[in-house]
């Protein structure tokens, strides 16, 4: 009897045109991408930073331990001998086209340097622009730590205390 | 007297426009409806929360090549877009917008809109039958199949109204709704007639003909720009005419307290093109046989059973 009720009203349909409806007024859930950034979760693994000493030294003491445990190798180290015995860092590169993004550096880390930051934006004209250096390294770390993100997701992060 | 062929002239003219900025606004209205429904946005970029878009999708159309396959057979394939596109919009000139907007206020409008609506369907043939393609083919074969089988319904639920206003004169219908809409006492005309309109236009769910994941684009398939557009104008034309007389038979047409007759009109218009892109936004395509159960087995008989009991009553209550 219900049966032949809802095939002669045919009511799941009236059910149908209703959920479409009240779908209608919902917000959408569309980012416009390139005017507008995505949301990014706490532990998405981005660019990766090099944190320094409040002088402005880093903090990394390049004991290849990322070099070795990186999967892809894309960091290389090179490192001298400085004049009181102590160890230098002639050259940090990471290539970041390379890379992929497993965060197994941030963890072997002993001194607690090398993070992944939450930057995602890595488009480069061309092949050299994705290796960076120690220098753009501890850049990311600043610019991590102002907030200066090309992301304005990212800022809200900043604000909840999310860094370390 | 040549004075009121031009005034006849400016009146096609205007309204001719009028239908055609319509049909371009219909296509970005259904974007965005769609879009909404599906919790998306639909077009935004082009001018104004993508309010351009159509103009956008028109200059696209007009300056794509215009592509003639080789084995096609010439005249039948450049005449079939335009027999598709005229009936559509021919069939405005007996709508009453208002009391006095209307082109030719002839005697048997509601004959000529359905006789207009079937010449429609040659355009789909002759354009299936002059692609040689077997897509097009199909996709005209199950439009012609489906047009047909729908026209019997449509007709036969129309009959309703126009036994309830005495007349076949679209704007004596309307005037004879002034106290009550033709949609309670010929409800279920108005159901079958809501459901056979879907399927004359072939729109979703009954867009079988042009079922994109079956038949590519059914009978459209070999045309390119302008003529393409023209099939597009042609179906979204239909559109507007089979709401328009939705809007008249069933809804009283102009008539509507406060309000002026002509945006009565358009609201009860509108309403019912919204209800076009709101089923195609909510239900699947039907297969093939169910649209001619449907059609045939189902519409048809309610059709004629909701004619039989209106005579009766129509007999008893005038003698």
């Amino acid at each position: 009897m219900k049966n032949v009720f809802e095939t002669i009203f045919f009511t799941e349909i009236l059910q149908g045109l209703g959920i479409t409806l009240s779908h209608m007024f919902k917000k959408p859930v569309t980012y416009r991408y390139p005017f507008e950034a995505t949301p990014i979760q706490d532990r998405f693994r981005g660019i990766q930073y090099i944190k320094t000493h409040a002088d402005g030294r880093t903090k990394c003491v390049g004991c290849y331990l990322c070099q070795k445990v990186c999967p892809s190798e894309c960091i290389h180290i090179e490192t001298d001998c400085g004049p009181n015995g102590e160890r230098l860092i002639r050259k940090y590169e990471l290539d970041l086209s390379r890379c992929i993004y497993c965060g197994y550096c941030e963890e072997v880390c002993p001194v607690d340097a090398i993070h992944m930051g939450w930057e995602w934006n890595t488009v480069a004209s061309d092949r050299s622009g994705y290796v960076i250096n120690m220098k753009t390294l501890s850049m990311n770390y600043k610019d991590n730590l102002e907030g200066n993100w090309k992301n304005k997701h990212l800022k809200k992060k900043l604000v909840e205390g999310v860094q370390q | 007297m040549v004075l009121a062929i031009v005034f006849t002239l400016i009146k096609i003219l205007i309204i001719v426009v009028c239908v055609l900025t319509g049909v371009a606004y219909m296509t970005y209205a259904e974007r965005k409806v769609i879009g909404h429904m599906q919790v998306r946005l639909g077009p935004v970029h082009t001018g104004p929360m993508g309010l351009l878009q159509p103009l956008a999708d028109g200059l696209k159309l007009m300056s794509k090549e215009d592509m003639t396959p080789d084995m096609v057979d010439k005249p039948v394939f450049y005449v079939a877009p335009f027999l598709g596109m005229v009936p559509g919009i021919a069939a405005f000139a007996v709508i009453p917008f208002a009391p006095n907007i209307v082109v030719a206020d002839i005697n048997v409008g509601v004959l000529y809109v359905l006789a207009l609506s079937s010449v429609g369907v040659y355009g789909i043939i002759m354009s299936g039958w002059a692609s040689n393609s077997k897509y097009a083919t199909l996709g005209s074969l199950r439009s012609s199949a489906q047009i047909i089988s729908y026209e019997t319904a449509m007709g036969l639920s129309i009959l309703g109204p126009v036994l309830l206003a005495g007349s076949l004169n679209l704007k004596e219908i309307t005037e004879a709704q002034r106290g009550l809409w033709f949609f309670i006492p010929q409800f279920v005309a108005f159901v079958i007639y809501s459901i056979s309109a879907v399927a004359e236009t072939n729109r979703a769910p009954f867009d079988l003909p042009e079922a994109e994941t079956e038949l590519v684009a059914g009978f459209h398939v070999e045309y390119s720009g302008m003529r393409f557009a023209m099939f597009f104008l042609g179906e979204y034309a239909n559109m507007y005419v089979v709401s328009s007389m939705c809007a008249i038979l069933f809804l009283g047409g102009y008539t509507g307290p406060l309000l002026p007759p002509l945006v009565w009109f358009l609201i009860k218009m509108l309403a019912f093109m919204f209800f076009f892109l709101w089923l195609r936004a909510t239900l699947p395509r039907l297969r093939f046989d169910q649209l001619m159960n449907l059609g045939w087995k189902v519409l048809i008989p309610i059709a004629l059973a909701n004619l039989l009991i209106t005579s009766i009553v129509v007999y008893a209550i005038r003698n």
